[in-house]
């Protein structure tokens, strides 16, 4: 749960600084069309940024922050949490998330598993077997605990295609090779023109 | 001359040996390494893919069982998972090694379609 808090953190996180510095960047490259104090110009750029303003606040600042008070003590806290939270990012980045596998039998010898995706292959194979299948795309997904898991398959069609038959056969060829675990199973079928759902 | 390390090493590679025949053995489904190349035993001069063999201080030997699922499958996963651990049991009670054979772990990894193959 901490990994993926801190993966979909920092997924956040690099999108806004991206979005960012996009933005900042192509403000400072029209702002360097034209030169000297120009409607275009990056000496303009920083007076509508109020670069000036800026320097004198962080001037202040920068002072306030040399002296022993409660400036210092709350930028220590804040370099503190920039740090924490600087490792809460790489840790997002960087840590590998361990795929679980679907667990399809489990007693005192052992266990019998597969990875989802060979579930998740395996099944869509199944499914595009039939004729009237255009498209399958398989999601699956393996249980916290226990055993078991889902397999989400979405069928494309086409228009003329009895829906119902279709999933009803897919279903029951899915279901002979997933045996008797566990899985979910879902198959929806979809036209080209507009969506239905058989579950 | 052999030590006991050596002793207790073959009986690891022994068992990890006999679960590399029975995938042999066994129609459907053949070893893998994996991406990182790590799901093999080594022992003996010899490299048994798509077996990891583990020792604890009983001498009992877990095994963990990879795998890649030809296409089309013979029979539901879970029955071809089994057949490969019953197989594997056999091997090690007709070897007089059940007593140190521990929980076997088959993992179905990937599955192989003719596509695929070509």
């Amino acid at each position: 749960m901490a990994l993926l808090a801190a993966r979909g953190l920092a997924r956040l996180v690099a999108l806004i600084l991206t979005a960012t510095f996009a933005v900042a960047g192509l403000a400072v490259a029209v702002f360097s069309i034209q030169g000297d104090s120009s409607t275009l110009s990056l000496p303009n750029l920083a007076r509508h940024a109020q670069l000036d303003d800026l320097l004198g606040d962080a001037g202040d600042f920068l002072t306030s922050l040399e002296a022993d008070g409660p400036t210092a003590t709350i930028a220590a806290l804040a370099g503190a949490g920039a740090v924490m939270l600087g490792l809460l990012l790489l840790f997002g980045v960087l840590a590998r998330r361990r795929e679980r596998l679907i667990v399809l039998r489990r007693d005192a010898g052992g266990t019998v598993a597969a990875r989802p995706r060979a579930i998740g292959h395996a099944a869509a194979t199944l499914a595009e077997q039939s004729r009237d299948v255009l498209d399958v795309k398989a999601r699956t997904g393996a249980r916290r605990r226990g055993s078991g898991g889902r397999l989400r398959l979405t069928v494309h069609v086409g228009r003329s295609t009895d829906r119902a038959a279709a999933t009803t056969a897919i279903r029951e060829r899915v279901q002979a090779l997933t045996g008797g675990f566990s899985l979910r199973l879902r198959v929806r079928g979809r036209g080209a023109a507009r969506r239905a759902r058989s579950t | 001359m052999t030590t006991d390390s050596d002793l207790v090493a073959s009986g690891r590679v022994r068992l990890a040996r006999l679960a590399g025949q029975a995938i042999a053995g066994t129609d459907g489904v053949t070893p893998t390494t994996g991406p990182a190349g790590r799901w093999l035993t080594v022992g003996g001069q010899q490299r048994i893919a798509g077996v990891l063999a583990v020792e604890d201080v009983h001498g009992r030997v877990d095994l963990e069982l990879h795998l890649v699922v030809r296409w089309p499958p013979q029979m539901p996963l879970e029955q071809l998972g089994e057949l490969v651990r019953g197989r594997l049991r056999d091997a090690a009670g007709a070897a007089g090694m059940a007593a140190r054979l521990g929980a076997v772990a088959v993992a179905f990894d990937d599955v192989l379609t003719e596509i695929e193959r070509a």
